[in-house]
């Protein structure tokens, strides 16, 4: 069986995971280890299911406020982009 | 004597039983907090982890450090069990003068040092404080650094700082406070990177000067040496160009970037509920030094029913801000329950029609952000007694002249309240609740409270007060 990996993305609302396209988004990997938490910039799939993406990973949703999204959404990272984009070396 | 660092304060808790030392593992993922929130609520110990789940042994966590009455006595030289109040009157004794600061050439801050592409913010024990924060705080107890660039001002401050990745940090810093102002106005309108240096684990005197509400130019590090009564010794950074306490746990050595916000949060501030996620800048690390065996100092913010350890500070700055004023300050406070959003004042009845008003603006003009509801009494309440302030809310605030609202206003951005939107702002609102008396009613006209304890004569309160037991009272 597949292990999953999982992360966790804070949201304003829903409409910032469009299912239909490509996004950015930043997520923090939830994997066990010394970098739990650590945060990425990715491009990725997203779904609000997991049958629809099929073979992703996990995406916890919370809200602005801190409080849940009762269901975990699907994720599929395309492309790891640089955290910080600033044009200060 | 003052404390050279925190190693000495935990010694000194550690005497009078104000801090209890985990030997077990413990894991920094949710369990340091919960340990930490636990022992807050029950205003309990400082809690000392000595061993922390993934990291190798001696890199060790204080939790609560200054968080309770005791605590901040302790920090002080004071005698632990000694009240808020003479806690207070004794700082306020201190600040009065400065005590500058001894450069030196070398601290225990150094005996470790980090550069380039060995910077790992992950080597610290971080601990993720509670189930739906935003990330790992690193920056709980910690000193930030900023120079005005344009003169010789250094500004210590206190903010909390998430960890992103390696090098990365969000720092809550913004206009409500003088670092952000510093920021904005000197390095993001000129799109420069603003040096900056975290100091964790310092020692109390300098902690608590980070905190305090001081005017802008004056010097936090001369106040820590005031409260300290010795002065801090501090040392130059490695890659940049500022001073830090030499005997600091860890140094965090950086630049705040003018082009980049990232989202931070939520986190559980002082009124115990998350903080939603806003926009802040970001903190990149370009050099770490730190002592061996290094003590993390972190506090989980938020504890319900504790007074936030700024508290003292805080009400000491009102104070004096009132009383330069000439505004006949009889009594201040701010209930534990309200987190420094509630002040309470009580004046001495003056001719003066305005006086809730002025005090109402020299609070605001002095403090930027936090309270954001002033309660004006008359001097005859006890500002400390609950039951006395709701009391003369009910009582003598009227609801349609006693209430002024003014929004928008600044307000600091932690506030639960707040919408999305003022949050990103820091714009809100606060309120003034006039509970004396108004000036023009006579006084032959002005209502008599009835309490036993000022409502009979001498000779009869003593008399009840001798016989109370003969009565058949307990």
């Amino acid at each position: 069986m597949t292990s999953h990996r999982e992360y966790l993305t804070f949201v304003k609302n829903l409409e910032e995971l469009a299912e239909d396209r490509l996004i950015e988004l930043m997520i923090a990997d939830l994997n066990p280890g010394l970098h739990k938490y650590c945060y990425k910039r990715v491009r990725a799939r997203v779904a609000s299911s997991a049958d629809k993406l099929p073979g992703a990973d996990i995406l916890w949703v919370r809200y602005y406020s801190g409080n849940p999204h009762p269901q975990p959404y699907a994720i599929k990272v395309e492309d790891y982009l640089l955290l910080v984009q600033s044009k200060h070396p | 004597m003052a404390f050279r660092d925190i190693r000495q304060y935990i010694e000194a808790l550690d005497k009078t039983g104000d801090v209890v030392h985990i030997r077990q593992e413990i894991n920094w993922d949710l369990e340091v907090g919960a340990i930490s929130r636990r022992s807050g609520e029950m205003h309990g110990p400082a809690v000392f982890f000595e061993k922390i789940k993934d990291y190798p042994p001696g890199y060790r966590m204080l939790s609560l450090p200054f968080d309770t009455p005791r605590r901040w006595a302790i920090a002080f030289g004071l005698d632990p069990n000694i009240g808020v109040t003479e806690i207070q009157n004794e700082i306020q004794r201190r600040i009065g003068s400065r005590i500058k600061p001894i450069v030196v050439k070398d601290g225990p801050c150094k005996e470790n040092i980090i550069l380039g592409n060995e910077v790992d913010l992950f080597r610290f024990p971080s601990p993720m404080f509670s189930y739906g924060d935003g990330g790992r705080y690193l920056g709980t107890q910690s000193i930030e650094v900023i120079k005005d660039p344009d003169s010789d001002w250094v500004n210590w401050g206190a903010y909390r700082m998430m960890l992103y990745d390696e090098k990365h940090m969000g720092v809550n810093m913004g206009i409500w406070n003088q670092g952000g102002t510093i920021f904005v106005d000197k390095f993001v309108s000129k799109d420069q990177p603003m040096p900056m240096a975290v100091v964790i684990g310092a020692d109390p005197g300098s902690h608590w000067a980070a905190q305090f509400r001081i005017p802008a130019k004056d010097s936090e590090v001369e106040l820590a040496g005031s409260l300290r009564q010795e002065p801090v010794e501090i040392v130059k950074c490695e890659t940049i160009d500022l001073l830090v306490p030499a005997h600091a746990e860890i140094i965090l050595e950086g630049e705040v970037l003018p082009d980049v916000m990232l989202r931070e949060g939520p986190f559980c501030e002082n009124h115990s509920h998350e903080c939603a996620v806003r926009l802040n800048p970001v903190f990149r690390v370009k050099s770490i030094t730190h002592r061996n065996n290094p003590i993390l100092t972190v506090t989980p913010g938020g504890i319900f029913g504790l007074n936030p350890s700024t508290m003292p500070a805080e009400i000491i700055t009102m104070k004096r801000a009132l009383e330069e004023r000439g505004i006949p300050v009889v009594g201040i406070h701010s209930p534990d329950e309200t987190f420094g959003m509630l002040l309470i004042v009580a004046v001495k009845r003056t001719g003066d029609v305005n006086v809730a008003s002025q005090i109402d603006h020299i609070i605001h003009a002095v403090m930027r952000g936090r309270p954001t509801m002033i309660m004006v009494v008359d001097e005859d309440v006890n500002v400390s007694d609950m039951r006395e302030v709701l009391h003369t809310l009910a009582a003598r605030c009227h609801p349609g002249r006693g209430i002024r609202v003014r929004a928008p206003e600044m307000c600091i951005n932690t506030a639960p309240w707040l919408s999305h939107e003022e949050r990103e702002l820091s714009r809100g609102a606060n309120v003034l609740f006039d509970c004396t008396w108004p000036i023009e009613r006579p006084k032959e006209e002005i209502p008599r409270r009835i309490l036993f304890r000022d409502s009979f004569p001498d000779e009869i309160r003593d008399k009840v007060l001798k016989n109370w037991k003969s009565y058949g009272f307990k």
